[in-house]
């Protein structure tokens, strides 16, 4: 039996009087790779957000691993990867190894300093994403498809049990896109990582999730181990989408 | 041997201002990045307010301060968390802290020499007691840092994802923001209250156009910072310069040098 680790259960929430989400009720389970989809502005990262506990639902109720109360412990169960996450000071004085370095902070006390074992689990993580050459250089001076391979490891380095991305290929070649989904697959595979991946290139990850979730306003989830049918898609984007996104060079 | 060691006020301005120096250089890199640069001014001028007041009622001026640049320091995380934006609340608390500042001087007869003292330091009349105080809360505080070490440089490089990760950043930022405050008062004696920015802010910024890591940028910065004490110092002594201003000026001289190199 799949143990739940993310539990919706009527989940309504408004921006003022504008209805963002409303009675939203789903859960992932151990393992599961959730796609999130829907347009602009449906509510794809608000639901991210109410996972986090960033947001309060104006009712009903998230559980995280079984408990409703979001505390420090759970959200270590976390790695989140946001879709600003590249938007830093490209000047900060910060290594690759030492933003990895942070995935180890909210495992440590305050007295505790990192360990032997923090490092070994910080290059493992720079090693999954192909970035450990790459860990003494200033974090500013990468590229976007590298920098958002530091802070996938950083998120890794956490040892995260679910691992969240909105939109993290926003700004990448299709070169690197291809790296970063097979990434994601050896994680969800291999190391049995739950993985929520919000993206708008359904084409692309398709081929990787074992759900689909559309988002506007609604949420509906479909099981898409056996591929995706086009219902699924129009649940989303409505009626008037008729083609799953791909790209022509 | 140079003959201005023998002086016991020399040695106690060395020993108190690299000590401050070296606190400065640490808790600015922190501010500069999270740009609030002019946190430290803010805070100086509330501290004002604090000293005015301890001098009419006649407490020690070290301690009221304290208490005025801390209850500054909480008020504008206050109002930040008001949606008041950031450099509004430092400019609204600094102009409270020097409005009052100058009423309660009016009240006792004008400006005197212990008020100029505290506006522009008084470095090399720097007392026991002083190096004392100087000491343990200087000490106190870089213990802080060192075990919020982790904390901090996570919230400086990415609120949002620390956020996530689980770490209390309103807490941490409160506490580098008081941080900031007791530092800020520390430095006075040494600077005075219209250059205690420069400490905080000049040696991070020297250090960070080095393009290294972290914890190399702190401690170039902590180096800059002392050096620049210690040259300030001594050209203060000899030329008979006012020694706050000497070490300020050694700091831009090394600013621009750094810069400059730099952009060749």
């Amino acid at each position: 039996m799949n143990t739940k680790v993310i539990e919706f259960n009527k989940v309504s929430f408004s921006y003022g009087k504008q209805l963002t989400l409303s009675s939203v009720s789903f859960s992932v389970c151990k393992k599961d790779f959730f796609g999130i989809i829907g347009p602009n502005g449906g509510g794809k990262t608000t639901l991210v957000k109410l996972i986090l506990g960033f947001l309060t639902p104006d009712s009903g109720q998230i559980k995280l691993f079984g408990k409703e109360e979001i505390t420090s412990e759970n959200l270590q169960k976390i790695g989140y990867v946001s879709q600003k996450v590249t938007n830093f000071d490209y000047n900060f004085p910060a290594t690759v190894f030492e933003v990895v370095s942070m995935g180890r902070f909210p495992r440590k006390r305050i007295l505790q300093q990192l360990s032997n074992e923090d490092n070994k689990i910080i290059e493992q993580a720079l090693t999954d994403v192909g970035m450990l050459n790459y860990k003494n250089r200033r974090i500013g001076d990468l590229s976007g498809g590298q920098q958002q391979r530091v802070f996938i490891a950083r998120a890794l380095a956490s040892e995260p049990e679910v691992l969240i991305l909105d939109e993290p290929l926003t700004g990448v070649d299709i070169e690197s896109q291809h790296q970063f989904y097979e990434l994601l697959k050896t994680l969800n595979k291999d190391k049995e990582l739950t993985i929520i991946l919000i993206s708008h290139d359904v084409g692309m990850v398709s081929k990787l999730i074992t759900n689909l979730v559309c988002v506007n306003i609604h949420v509906t989830v479909h099981d898409v181990s056996k591929g995706i049918s086009h219902s699924d898609l129009t649940c989303a984007y409505g009626n008037g989408f008729d083609a799953v996104p791909h790209h022509h060079d | 041997m140079l003959e201005l060691f023998q002086f016991v006020f020399m040695q106690r301005a060395f020993i108190a201002g690299i000590l401050i120096a070296v606190l400065c250089s640490t808790i600015g890199l922190f501010i500069v990045l999270k740009r609030m640069a002019l946190l430290g001014d803010g805070l100086a001028h509330i501290s004002f307010g604090g000293i005015a007041a301890g001098m009419l009622f006649g407490i020690n001026t070290l301690i009221s301060a304290l208490i005025f640049s801390i209850l500054g320091a909480v008020g504008i995380q206050k109002l930040k968390k008001m949606k008041i934006y950031s450099d509004s609340a430092i400019a609204i608390f600094f102009s409270f802290g020097l409005a009052l500042g100058v009423i309660l001087v009016s009240l006792s007869r004008g400006f005197n020499s212990d008020l100029m003292s505290y506006l522009f330091g008084s470095i090399l009349s720097v007392n026991i007691s002083d190096i004392i105080i100087i000491l343990i809360a200087g000490f106190a505080v870089l213990l802080t840092l060192f075990l919020f070490y982790k904390e901090l440089f996570y919230i400086t490089f990415d609120e949002a994802s620390a956020k996530a990760a689980g770490i209390k950043v309103g807490r941490v930022n409160t506490l580098l923001i008081v941080l900031t405050a007791i530092i800020v008062v520390l430095s006075m004696r040494i600077v005075g209250i219209l250059l205690v920015s420069s400490l905080l802010v000049i040696p991070a910024s020297t250090a960070l156009m080095f393009k290294r890591s972290f914890k190399q940028t702190l401690i170039l910065s902590t180096i800059i910072s002392a050096l620049a004490v210690i040259i300030g110092l001594i050209a203060a002594y000899y030329l008979n310069l006012a020694a706050g201003g000497a070490i300020v000026m050694i700091l831009i001289g090394i600013f621009l040098g750094v810069f400059f190199l730099s952009k060749h």
